[in-house]
């Protein structure tokens, strides 16, 4: 079980380092969304630390969603992802290594780049720590919950906009709270416990639920 | 009457909602109906295309 | 005495019999409707004085606003029957159900918004109860967009059940970070609803129009059934002796004369 766990999550990972362009389209995505804000809005630097946390919430749900369209299609191409639900490992940790690796590729680097969009911000140094850690236990609940829509839109013709349609209202409690608790950082005296105790608790659910309905909804679309 | 429909001034926020309400309600049987009519009619179209086919 | 109830799973046995229920479901619910909103707005003129006027609001929204979480529950509860006992009736049920608990939930946020404009003095507010309707519409809408994305029947069926479910696990959750964005405190201008403090002549009409709009949805929701069930079955030599479907001698001539005039 644990084998094959690891084997598709090294070659889930070397496959993305082969075309390491994918990763960086996402991750320019990223940047691109949030640096047009300060456009449109005007670049008043209350204003803009006003609306950081929410406009870095929303660029991550958006970007988060436009990879999720690669989590499954490549390997359902190619025959692969047949070969992975008839195997007799379990498919829940094998689809738990795909999302793994597909956290590993998208959502981590948005966590490693978020301090320079902090700055473009104007957002003080303590909140850019927040930013990081709350995008950093926040951005798995994305994925997770993303690996559903995906394969439930497995091979479907324009299933990329369909995945966004089913699966951005479902990211609202991340929202709220993960925006919240940068928002909150940035005043004094109040602490932003509760706020990374309820993500932790959503990251926790969704790593625990996930895998398991997203390999019942595979086997539903590759029936 | 006319006192009735006002409604003290609010008339014509309770008979808009009242109105939306009424709008879509009749909307939706009456459109399938119509679907009701369509495939019924499809369906018989085939089985013509059947008989006949089965005649030659 | 035992009833068999899988005999009316079968969509030959349901279409007849939802046939002959429809009528009744449509009286009933034109005659708990109208009889509602009759006593909501002529029982109660001692109650709504001028300035409460616009309370007549509440009866449409309330009916339409526990429809729309209603006809959910019901919808995930088809979808969940038809995942476990693999029926098809079970999915098209839940399909047909869909569709009027959107109507319902657009019903009530057109109403809400109306009534905001009257007692809040704003057509839209990010209220949490409202802001919870708008992600139901969206779920309703994700639900039919899959559904109708994906063409093998049986695939589609099945992926939109398993998304009912997600759904119906997600929105306690999203209800509540909606509510309380602060989870040290939660706020609202939705008034707390306890039924205990309404007064007792708009209670019932508030409550005969539920049940009015009850009826109306089963009415929509067996006739769209009804209406799927002929699609999916077409090929079938039950639908093919259907009397609606017997070509009558008028369309035969017809054609006739149409291949006559091609000739």
């Amino acid at each position: 079980m644990t084998s094959a766990f690891g084997t598709i999550l090294k070659r889930d990972l070397l496959l993305a380092l082969r075309r390491r362009s994918e990763i960086f389209t996402v991750l320019f995505f990223f940047i691109v969304v949030i640096s047009l804000f300060p456009l449109g809005v005007g670049t008043e630097e209350k204003i803009l630390q006003q609306m950081a946390p929410g406009v870095v919430w929303i660029a991550a749900l958006l970007a988060s969603t436009l990879a999720l369209d690669r989590l499954f299609s490549a390997d359902y191409e190619d025959g692969t992802l047949e070969k992975i639900v008839l195997s007799p490992s379990s498919l829940s940790m094998s689809v738990f290594a795909k999302i793994l690796a597909h956290w590993l590729l998208t959502g981590l680097p948005l966590v490693l780049i978020s301090p320079l969009l902090g700055l473009f911000y104007h957002l003080p140094m303590d909140s850019i720590f927040v930013m990081m850690f709350v995008l950093f236990i926040g951005t798995p609940v994305l994925s997770m919950l993303g690996a559903i829509a995906a394969a439930l839109t497995l091979g479907l013709r324009g299933g990329g906009v369909l995945v966004s349609l089913l699966v951005l209202p479902l990211y609202i409690p991340v929202l709220v709270y993960g925006a919240g608790a940068i928002s909150t950082s940035m005043i004094t005296g109040v602490s932003i416990e509760p706020y990374v105790l309820l993500l932790l608790a959503f990251s926790l659910l969704s790593i625990v639920f996930s895998p398991w309905v997203t390999a019942a909804a595979l086997k539903i679309s590759l029936e | 009457m006319t006192e009735f429909f006002s409604m003290g001034g609010f008339g014509i926020f309770i008979w808009s909602a009242m109105g939306i309400a009424l709008a879509l309600m009749i909307l939706e049987p009456v459109s399938l109906i119509m679907k009701r009519r369509s495939v019924i009619k499809q369906i018989k179209r085939t089985k013509r295309l059947d008989a006949r086919r089965k005649q030659n | 005495m035992k009833i068999n109830w899988f005999k009316y799973s079968a969509p030959m046995s349901f279409y007849p019999l939802a046939g002959k229920l429809i009528p009744l479901f449509w009286i009933a619910a034109i005659m708990l409707i109208l009889g509602g909103l009759y006593w909501g707005f002529f029982k109660t003129a001692d109650i709504l004085n001028d300035q409460k006027q616009y309370y007549r609001i509440i009866y449409v929204h309330v009916a339409s606003a526990w429809m729309a979480m209603w006809l959910y529950a019901v919808m995930v509860f088809w979808a969940m029957l038809g995942l476990i006992f693999n029926t098809r009736l079970s999915y098209m049920l839940a399909s047909a159900t869909a569709v009027t608990g959107t109507v319902m939930t657009i019903i009530a946020l057109a109403t809400g918004a109306i009534w905001g404009k009257t007692s809040w003095g704003t057509y839209w507010d990010w209220d949490p109860k409202l802001t919870t309707f708008l992600i139901l519409l969206f779920v309703y809408i994700g639900y039919i967009a899959l559904q109708s994305a994906i063409d093998d029947v049986r695939r589609s069926d099945k992926a939109s059940a398993l998304l009912a479910l997600v759904g119906l696990a997600l929105v306690p959750i999203i209800y509540y970070a909606v509510n309380c964005p602060d989870p040290t405190q939660c706020a609202s201008l939705h008034q707390e609803s306890s039924l205990k403090r309404v007064e007792s002549n708009i209670l019932i009409g508030m409550l005969v129009t539920t049940l009015g709009f009850w009826m109306y949805s089963f009415a929509t929701t067996l006739m769209r059934a009804r209406i799927i069930v002929l699609e999916r079955e077409r090929s079938t030599t039950w639908v093919s002796n259907l009397p609606e479907i017997s070509l009558a001698e008028t369309s035969n001539s017809k054609i006739e004369a149409r291949t006559e005039t091609r000739s």
